[in-house]
């Protein structure tokens, strides 16, 4: 034997900085966040998850509620606003005009202003009555419709505004009203009531159509928000089962091998060499529609991209030394499964996760656009973009448009996050 | 005479492609498909005294590592039975069987794939003893640290995952793994061949120091002759499948017996000044698929007959503690 030397103990570490444990989920993290438009893929994803979750709360409306839509406002372009109906009031102003007087006018609580006192003074030797009309406050600054006074008594005229070409009433600005005079041919010798109506433009602003509203008259933003709400539901919940059963009939095929391998790749193979447009559609003729056999179809066409990655991962890393380790440590077949093999499989099938989510999407919106996926009670973003096909050359495009930005900006951030997930996680691109 | 703490006898492993569907059917056709078979390993016996350190040698791909695996237990032999300390592991059932598959423990060759890179250094040292009951989850910390300790690493690191350490502290991590669960035999499968030379004497070292320390057993696999050398007590020397010479260290480094043995010694790189012509064994070692017949090494002996064509040589033994499977050696 040659003599046993005493080991030097501490080999300085590589990188004595980094003195805390690194987990290698937080590196994976560390390294996605390096790419600005992952960083920018991942924002976006998480605005347009956290619309979806909290769409009932900050949508401005609830689409499918039928008492929040007016028929009315329907295929309103971007922008426009939802109104209350203009308030309108009559006021009947007694004047005896034998005499100075003073009549006034409270408003209910629906007008913007309290009160209106009306005075008047006969004018001395003439068939007229000088009058005042103040409201209290003003009605400056709040639009309204030009006022009429009605109910003048006979063959009275006003010194202010104009008389309708053939009906009674006589049209007036409001600002004139500080000061006018009623005079006729005849004497004014009983009491009359002025009828004034006031009438405002406009109501009031309940909400903007940011981007306008479709045919029934739902607010497209909140429409595309609840769209979201159901397009990610129905792609992710599809995606997991699918991974689940693709999981662990992949690694059932990897562990066991044999026959069990054989029926279930050859499966797999049977089924990505149909388009998977084709069998969803085959499958909806068949089950009918609906939000579960939609993603019943859905994770019938996915399950076979996760089998056959799991397979393959799961081959790989079954081969390498730490499970022959774990076997030598006399470990048991589920630990080492559920320990050591799966957790090192993951990566791959997350990357294939994020990717698969975004085909979903895609492919339930094909479905949904084509009118065999979801039922109207649930719209997604491909039964919105369906409804406003319709009106795309009428030059209403807002209907079909803006769904289909949200569907591509989605598609769009998924695949973003997805692509810098597989670069960070695949160790062949590792540098 | 004390009982072997491994004794090998007649291991063979060989791994059979199976035919499909379509090959068998082509075969019932009367088609010539043969099931492709490796033999690995053919027919081995081997005896290791508590104690004792053998070099197991040959060329990549003559089986040794799988040797290796059937001794650890991550194979099955096809063929033959393993017994630890006179008892057929096999045969063993419950606790006893659990103990005799703990007590014989295996360092692979690449410290990076043999640690799984998603758990903690404690988590790697202590998941086998408390899967086992060996420690309680309040000792898990010092026994960390003291296994950590032991191999050579400040157990201030056990909050670590592997990729943050360095070659040499992984495979110390590996050793200490296979240390926590207390074995008295060890399976070093090219153990140093992935390490820098600084890094392999340190490792090798430590296989002393812990020799000393814990009474180990080793079983040392290795391509590398100069290592063996260092380290082993005996060396069996391995080619296609079998065991060609069995000696102990010195003798076999002295005056080699096996014509493979010889090749495979003046061909070792040594230290020397003059400048020397490597003459590398003729031909390739041929495919375990159709080993050739007779002794697997005709074809490329320099001292080839008629008889190695055809007659297998049997282990003989030519010296004390000295076996050799050659023809010339019956004169």
């Amino acid at each position: 034997m040659t003599s046993v030397e005493t080991t030097p103990i501490d080999v300085p570490l590589p990188d004595q900085k980094a003195a805390k444990p690194v987990s290698p989920a937080v590196q994976i993290a560390r390294e996605f966040l390096e790419s600005p438009l992952a960083v920018v893929g991942l924002a976006i994803l998480l605005i347009i998850i956290l619309v979806a979750v909290f769409a009932p709360w900050i949508a401005p409306q609830n689409p499918y509620d039928l008492s929040e839509i007016r028929l009315e406002d329907s295929r309103q372009p971007p922008g426009s606003q939802r109104t209350t109906a203009p308030w309108e009031i009559d006021l009947d102003l007694a004047v005896d005009p034998s005499a100075e007087g003073r009549s006034e006018f409270t408003f209910g609580e629906e007008a913007p202003i309290e009160s209106a006192v009306l005075t008047w003074t006969p004018v001395a030797g003439e068939n007229a009555v000088t009058m005042s009309l103040i409201f209290n406050p003003t009605l400056e600054g709040i639009p309204l419709e030009p006022l009429r006074i009605d109910d003048l008594p006979r063959r009275a005229e006003l010194d202010i505004g104009e008389k309708h070409n053939f009906r009674s009433f006589w049209t007036v600005e409001v600002a004139e009203l500080a000061e006018f005079t009623l005079s006729s041919s005849r004497p004014l010798d009983r009491p009359f009531e002025l009828e004034l109506a006031i009438k405002a433009t406009e109501g009031e602003a309940l909400m903007t159509y940011w981007l306008g509203t479709d045919g029934q008259g739902r607010d497209m933003l909140s429409a595309i928000m609840y769209g979201l709400r159901t397009s990610l539901a129905v792609g992710v919940v599809s995606c997991f089962f699918a991974m689940v059963i693709g999981l662990s009939l992949g690694m059932t095929a990897a562990f066991f091998g044999g026959r069990i391998e054989t029926i279930i790749m050859r499966i797999v193979d049977l089924q990505l060499s149909f388009p998977t447009i084709l069998v969803a559609l085959m499958l909806l003729a068949i089950l009918g529609s609906g939000v579960e056999k939609v993603m019943l179809a859905l994770i019938i066409v996915q399950w076979a991209y996760f089998a056959r990655t799991a397979r393959s991962v799961a081959l790989v890393e079954r081969s390498k030394e730490y499970v022959e380790a774990a076997q030598c440590l006399a470990l048991s077949k589920a630990r080492v499964i559920f320990r050591h093999l799966l957790p090192n499989c993951l990566p791959p099938i997350i990357v294939v996760a994020t990717v698969q989510v975004a085909n979903a999407i895609a492919l339930e919106a094909t479905l949904s656009f084509l009118g065999i996926g979801l039922p109207v009670t649930e719209p997604s973003l491909g039964l919105l973009i369906s409804n406003g096909f319709e009106f795309m050359l009428s030059g209403r495009y807002w209907i079909s448009m803006y769904p289909g930005l949200a569907l591509l900006l989605t598609i769009i951030a998924i695949n973003l996050v997805g692509d810098r997930l597989r670069d960070t996680l695949n160790p062949r691109l590792r540098r | 005479m004390t009982t072997p703490i491994i004794e090998l006898d007649g291991v063979s492993k060989r791994f059979v492609k199976k035919l499909d569907v379509a090959e068998r059917f082509a075969r019932r056709l009367g088609a010539k498909v043969e099931e492709h078979t490796v033999h690995a390993v053919d027919c081995v016996d081997m005896v290791i005294q508590p104690g004792e350190v053998v070099g197991l040698v040959g060329e990549s791909g003559c089986g040794k590592s799988t040797l290796g695996r059937c001794v650890a237990g991550v194979h099955l032999p096809t063929e033959g039975t393993i017994l630890y300390r006179g008892k057929d592991v096999t045969t063993l059932r419950g606790k006893e069987s659990l103990e005799s598959r703990l007590k014989v423990q295996m360092i692979f060759q690449d410290p990076m794939s043999s640690l799984n890179p998603r758990l903690k250094v404690s988590e790697i040292i202590s998941e086998a003893p408390l899967f086992h009951g060996l420690i309680t989850r309040g000792e898990v910390d010092d026994y960390v640290a003291m296994t950590m300790q032991r191999v050579g690493l400040d157990p201030s690191y056990h909050q670590r995952y592997p990729h943050q350490f360095s070659g040499g502290q992984r495979q110390r991590i590996g050793i200490a793994r296979a240390l926590a669960v207390k074995p008295d035999f060890i399976v070093c499968d090219e153990a140093v061949a992935a390490l820098d030379v600084s890094i392999q004497a340190q490792v090798l070292n430590l296989f002393m120091d812990l020799r000393q320390d814990l009474g180990l057993t080793y079983l040392f696999i290795s391509h590398d002759l100069g290592v063996v050398e260092h380290l082993s007590d005996r060396v069996v020397i391995m080619y296609l499948g079998r065991v060609v010479e069995t000696a102990p260290t010195e003798e076999l480094f002295l005056s080699p017996n096996h014509p493979y043995t010889q090749a495979l010694l003046a061909e070792a790189p040594r230290l020397e000044i003059n400048r020397r012509i490597y003459a590398p064994i003729k031909g390739e070692i041929p495919s375990p698929l159709d080993p050739p017949m007779g002794c697997h090494f005709h074809p490329r002996c320099p001292h080839a007959m008629d008889r190695c064509r055809v007659e297998a040589p049997k282990l003989k033994e030519i010296a004390p503690g000295r076996v050799s499977a050659c023809h010339l050696n019956d004169g």
